[in-house]
């Protein structure tokens, strides 16, 4: 049922946070925010899941790492056999034990948005980027040491970095140690949440490109999480759009930009800003702000803001089906709307 | 950008910031002038000096920093006036803060006070500077509601800050920016901590009350799309020195500064499908207190000659409207 390359499925994931009041803490309500997602991510592929704030971008990411624990559903992933050379079977992430999970680092990391708060001030660069290993029990401490050499070197830091402590860095230089931090031990798949929305422009780019130099090096499958599109689209192959916990759409990234099916998408694109002074673009407003996941919308939780919407979206939740080969959508309408997609200037 | 009569004329502005670890050159010899009714553009990255200058233009320097040197002069019907001369605290600068010039921040919550009504904030601004009675602001501030488009405003005049989504209030904050008709808007990343649709309303917003009160815009940035959908002219800011100047098709078109070159580069683009790769610029903004000799930009420049480790280049004329701080577009000194 699972294609050979394919890295990891997930089926259903749902993940509530309980709101809880009063003396006794009782649970009044649960924040939904991730509310039955549906993705596979191909090895050696990169995914952008984009969204705005409050979609359940971050928590779909953390929870197929068990950084948070999932509500339900299935995290199908294609780990490496002790010695490292063989695919196991699809291990289940999301009921594994944590002598599992442990194994399973080894192959699932993540990169985090802010450089500042992610790394320990108390500790050096090398005992950051070494912390993996020693907690793996992997190396001696020379061979450790000789690792975090060739990890920074990769990352474009040099050996001397390794003595220093993170305040010593800029943005740019400490989310490069976020990042050999994330590849000392080697993993098939790297979460990317947000990794360069707290940098400046010209940085940046900068660490763009490394994180394709390295996908290229070792290999590498990313999730990469993100609310900027355009940087989404130049890094990923296929795209995921994700709307109050759900997952709206998902296509080629050349297909998604150029032949959206999701109103949203469609009101997306519309909203950013192109970097071209005679680049009119009419925008289709959204009006309001995204909706409480605590009380989602009827029906499909876009309907309130969507422009398209008729009796059935505010009653019956679409389905989350393929209208191409690769083109995934959950909407009603997609079939017989004709919306626009990004014109190549 | 050469208006018969500017609304504000800014020369050779120097702030410094006197600290323990030394002074950090921040804004250093800045030139520019806004039109009435224009948008002037200030793109940049952290630490340029953009905001700097604009907190300056608004008599906002306080110690450690300082103005050493330039002016800031604001043209009105009853002559000109230099903000870098008056006193921060005194009578004048209060007066021209908010009738004059209004400011817009990214954070809307740290300019808005969290234990007071929005409305009844909107209000003590209108009071301060109009003679009006209470009844007749209160009724100023929710047409101001109105107009940037905050539903429901007699309602919404009664919510504290926190009872409102960010998008509500950067648009509350400019309700309260535009009280009393301000002849320029100082905008420092409205829209950096906004959601993308949430931005394009803002932005939209920010254009249809532009027409509506003939406002001069001076707009903040890091973000070269933002720019090019808002500013007339842009200035491209580079360790407290403008590196360049031009209408916004111009700048876009043909950037001459490799700094401005570099900035576009850096950008994904949207509608490009080619799988280009990003010409990032290398190595990191030096810090603002290291005072190095010659072109701020050299260490990190591509085509930096010899003469640009020596010498600082002026900012002059390449093109029509169009000026470049680089010895590249310069006859050999």
């Amino acid at each position: 049922m699972t294609a050979e390359n394919t890295l990891l499925e997930v089926r259903n994931l749902r993940k509530y946070f309980p709101v809880r009041k009063g003396l006794l803490q009782r649970t009044v309500a649960q924040i939904k925010a991730v509310d039955g997602v549906d993705l596979t991510i191909r090895t050696g592929e990169t995914l952008g899941l984009v969204g705005e704030s409050g979609c359940g971008k971050t928590t779909t990411g953390r929870t197929i790492l068990r950084l948070v624990e999932p509500t339900g559903g299935e995290i199908l992933f294609r780990g490496r056999s002790l010695a490292g050379d063989t695919d196991t079977a699809m291990t289940d992430v999301a009921t594994a034990s944590p002598a599992q999970i442990k194994l399973l680092r080894r192959d699932m990391q993540i990169i985090f948005q802010d450089p500042y708060s992610s790394l320990d001030p108390r500790m050096t660069v090398g005992e950051i980027v070494g912390e993996p290993l020693q907690i793996q029990g992997l190396m001696s401490r020379s061979e450790r040491m000789a690792r975090v050499l060739d990890l920074l070197g990769a990352v474009g830091l040099s050996a001397d970095h390794a003595r220093r402590y993170p305040h010593e860095f800029s943005g740019g230089q400490r989310q490069r140690i976020g990042i050999a931090r994330a590849l000392a031990l080697n993993p098939r798949l790297v979460v990317a949440d947000e990794p360069v929305s707290a940098l400046d422009v010209s940085i940046q780019a900068q660490v763009i490109n490394l994180l394709q130099d390295l996908q290229e090096q070792f290999g590498l499958t990313y999730l990469f999480i993100a609310h900027d599109l355009s940087v989404v689209k130049h890094i990923s192959n296929r795209v995921a759009v994700m709307y109050l916990g759900k997952i709206v759409e998902l296509a080629d990234t050349r297909e998604l930009f150029g032949n959206p099916r999701h109103p949203y998408t469609e009101a997306l694109l519309s909203a950013v800003p192109v970097a071209d002074p005679d680049f009119k673009v009419e925008r289709i407003p959204l009006e309001g702000d995204v909706p409480s996941p605590v009380n989602p919308p009827s029906g499909c939780h876009f309907h309130p803001r969507c422009r398209y919407a008729q009796d059935v979206c505010r009653t019956e939740p679409p389905a989350y089906r393929a209208v191409g080969q690769t083109h995934f959508v959950s909407c009603h309408r997609a079939d017989e709307l004709s919306l626009r997609g990004m014109r190549s200037s | 950008m050469a208006a018969a009569e500017p609304l504000i004329e800014v020369k050779g502005l120097k702030v410094h910031f006197h600290t323990e670890d030394g002074v950090a050159l921040a804004v250093d010899g800045v030139d520019f002038s806004i039109a009435p009714e224009r948008t002037l553009g200030v793109v940049g990255e952290s630490g340029c000096g953009k905001s700097v200058t604009a907190r300056a233009i608004m008599g906002l320097i306080e110690p450690p920093g300082r103005i050493e040197q330039g002016e800031i002069l604001l043209h009105g019907p009853d002559g000109i006036v230099d903000i870098a001369g008056l006193d921060p605290r005194g009578a004048e600068i209060r007066d021209i803060r908010g009738t004059e010039i209004a400011m817009i921040f990214q954070e809307p919550m740290t300019s808005l006070n969290p234990v007071f009504k929005i409305g009844d904030q909107i209000v003590e601004a209108i009071l301060l500077h109009e003679n009006l009675s209470r009844s007749q602001a209160r009724e100023r501030a929710i047409d101001l509601l109105a107009a940037v488009g905050i539903p429901m405003p007699r309602q919404r005049f009664d919510h504290f800050p926190h009872q409102l989504s960010g998008g509500m209030r950067q648009r509350a904050m400019i309700a309260m920016a535009m009280s009393c008709n301000p002849r320029l808007l100082i905008a420092d990343e409205p829209t950096t901590a906004l959601d993308v649709t949430i931005q394009a309303q803002v932005l939209d917003l920010m254009n249809a009350l532009r027409r509506d009160f003939n406002t001069a815009i001076l707009f903040i940035t890091h973000d070269l799309g933002v720019i090019a959908g808002m500013a007339d002219d842009v200035v491209v800011m580079y360790l407290g020195k403008i590196v360049e100047s031009a209408p916004v098709r111009e700048i876009f078109r043909h950037p001459k500064h490799p700094y401005t070159q570099g900035l576009m580069g850096s950008i994904p683009s949207l509608t490009d499908w080619g799988a280009r790769r990003l010409t990032a610029i290398e190595g990191v903004v030096p810090s603002p207190f290291a005072h190095a000799q010659g072109c701020g930009f050299a260490p990190r420049c591509p085509h930096a000659m010899e003469v640009c480790r020596r010498r600082s280049p002026d900012l002059l004329k390449v093109g029509p409207g169009h000026t470049a701080a680089c010895f590249l577009h310069q006859a050999a000194p």
